[in-house]
């Protein structure tokens, strides 16, 4: 991506965490990767003042504590974060919650591949448009 | 009426102190009755019908000399249930109770006697009896000296009119009866329907509760679905994915044997995760909601020909003219094309023949695909329909043993069967109908919003 903003990654599972982390690395994304392990953690380091706001949000929605959902009806209501834009990196296709996210106001769904190298593939294509893409300004 | 021995012989009580008027009444009622055994007499010998004169007039007299003597006659004779019609009471009797006070006592006993109060003068005035007994129809007065003409017609007349008040009373019982009867015979039906209703109240309870299982038993399914979909699909991707890095990263550490159980695993992996997409595509027909539409299989059919690919050794042909039907599109489109790519996976023979058959009876639409493929043994014909049975082996095979069971759901969801015909080394086919009424086929010609 252009810019030098960091990246969020609200994730719970450590080998899904590997997976973007190897993708970033293969298809050369720069800007730095911050994981949290779930919605909580996520509003707790965005809310956190001394943290740079990241430029995208990736966000898993199965996740302990605070789901997906609940994190982005939180994240959209507040003026500060709702810029942001979420994409939902999921293992689920069910309709309620394509929906559901998207009435959520998130700026794209994509189902994890099974195959590594296609995950790589959607983790490259993603970089495309987020480098084609106009980013409201962060800071 | 079963009275009718008794009613013919009219029972009479005389209460009267005076011998002389016993004998009086003796002669006039039964000299009459004499006379009318001398009227039957001459009825015999002339078959003259006409003496009517003493028609049923039979009187069985008794006599008291006392009031007391003859209420108590009174109350004897009604415990036999041979009560007195009438009784001549004289209206002074010393010592004893007069006339009124016989009466009195008279009545309590049997108030539907018919009473003669006979007075040699004038000894009560009408309202002092009134006074005293109270209006009564059942009462009558006689001035001495007695009229024996007089006397033979209040024998006949009261003793008439106690008959007729007295089969009045019994029409009265009847209708009484024959009221009691209905009406018990309603409360037992009005008792029935109370119940019949309360069993229809437990009935519909029974089946709202049905239904609240039923409904709950659907959630349980789609969150089991959704727990399929996240949690079980989840920790699988990792294995997969780790596979892949152990068999990337350590590509020079690993010998041929280690390269191939990687590769054996991962398959293993894909298959699990077919079989978890097909529990999900089964666990999603009849779940999401697609709207009916005219759909016409002359054109839709072709499509799903062109989406299944078939190779070129394969030929698929329609060999008849397709009805348009009212269902979902996606799910009849999926019907056709399980069938068809099963029928072109399995073709084992260089020139693949698949056909697409329909016919049309009363109430089914019959529709068939054949294949001249390798053939099922009958044995198999019913467990090819069960999710997750394949007959081929799963080592490299991309049947997951779900394709059919989906489509055995949608044809049953449309109140339609389908099953399958087979000779091994020569061919299958699976025929399935779909009840007219439940997809209302139309002419294909007269779909206006048709998908096609």
């Amino acid at each position: 991506m252009r810019n030098s903003h960091p990246i969020l990654l609200v994730e719970d599972d450590r080998v899904d965490v590997m997976t973007v982390e190897r993708a970033f690395k293969d298809v050369k994304v720069t800007n730095r990767l911050v994981c949290t392990g779930n919605g909580e953690e996520a509003l707790e380091y965005l809310k956190t003042e001394n943290n740079r706001q990241p430029c995208v949000i990736l966000l898993d929605l199965n996740m302990p504590k605070m789901n997906g959902i609940d994190f982005l009806k939180i994240a959209k209501g507040e003026e500060e974060l709702k810029k942001i834009p979420v994409i939902v990196l999921t293992t689920s296709r069910e309709e309620q919650d394509v929906a559901e996210s998207f009435n959520l106001s998130v700026a794209g769904y994509i189902v994890k591949p099974v195959d590594y190298k296609r995950f790589v593939e959607a983790i490259r294509v993603l970089e495309l448009y987020w480098t084609l893409s106009e980013l409201p300004d962060g800071e | 009426m079963n009275h009718g021995e008794k009613e013919m012989v009219h029972r009479i009580l005389v209460i009267d102190d005076n011998p002389d008027i016993h004998k009086d009444f003796q002669t006039i009622l039964l000299e009459e009755e004499h006379g009318a055994e001398l009227d039957e007499l001459r009825t015999k010998v002339f078959g003259d019908n006409t003496g009517e004169s003493a028609a049923g007039s039979r009187y069985e007299l008794s006599f008291a000399f006392q009031g007391k003597e003859g209420s108590e006659k009174i109350k004897h004779t009604l415990s036999e249930d041979r009560p007195y019609e009438l009784v001549f009471v004289d209206s002074r009797m010393p010592p004893g109770w007069d006339g009124l006070e016989t009466i009195e006592h008279i009545w309590k006993t049997d108030p539907h006697i018919q009473v003669v109060l006979c007075t040699a003068y004038s000894d009560y005035s009408w309202e002092e009896i009134t006074k005293r007994l109270g209006k009564s129809e059942n009462l009558l007065m006689l001035k001495k000296p007695f009229d024996s003409a007089e006397v033979a017609q209040l024998a006949s007349a009261l003793t008439e009119k106690w008959g007729l008040a007295r089969q009045a009373s019994m029409k009265m019982e009847q209708l009484e009866q024959m009221v009691k009867e209905r009406t018990d015979e309603l409360t037992k039906t009005n008792e029935q329907l109370e119940q019949e209703v309360a069993e229809r109240k437990r009935a519909q309870e029974k089946q709202t509760e049905l239904l609240e299982q039923i409904e709950s038993i659907n959630r349980e399914l789609r969150d089991f679905a959704s727990i399929v979909s996240h949690d079980l699909k989840a920790p699988l991707r990792g294995i997969k994915t780790l596979a892949n890095w152990i068999s990337t990263d350590y590509a020079d550490k690993l010998d041929k044997d280690g390269r191939e159980q990687i590769n054996l695993l991962s398959g293993r992996v894909d298959w699990m995760h077919q079989l978890i997409e097909g529990v999900l595509e089964y666990s999603r027909v009849g779940r999401t909601k697609e709207e009916r539409v005219q759909v016409n299989l002359s054109e839709v059919v072709p499509k799903v020909i062109d989406m299944v690919v078939p190779p070129e050794n394969i030929t698929i042909t329609v060999e008849n003219e397709l009805p348009t039907i009212e269902c979902e599109p996606t799910r009849i489109m999926q019907v056709f094309e399980n069938l068809l790519s099963n029928a072109v996976k399995y073709m084992d023979k260089p020139n693949g023949q698949i056909k697409v058959g329909y016919v049309e009876d009363d109430s089914f639409l019959k529709f068939s695909v054949s294949d001249n493929g390798p053939g099922i043994e009958e044995k198999h014909f019913e467990k090819i329909f069960q999710i997750f049975q394949t007959l081929s082996p799963r080592e490299n095979s991309e049947s997951t043993g779900v394709g059919l069971t989906i489509i055995k759901k949608i044809v049953e969801l449309y109140g339609g069967k389908i099953w399958v015909e087979s000779t091994v080394g020569e061919g299958s086919t699976f025929f399935f109908t779909l009840p007219k009424q439940k997809i209302r086929g139309k002419n294909a010609k007269l779909a206006s919003n048709t998908v096609g």
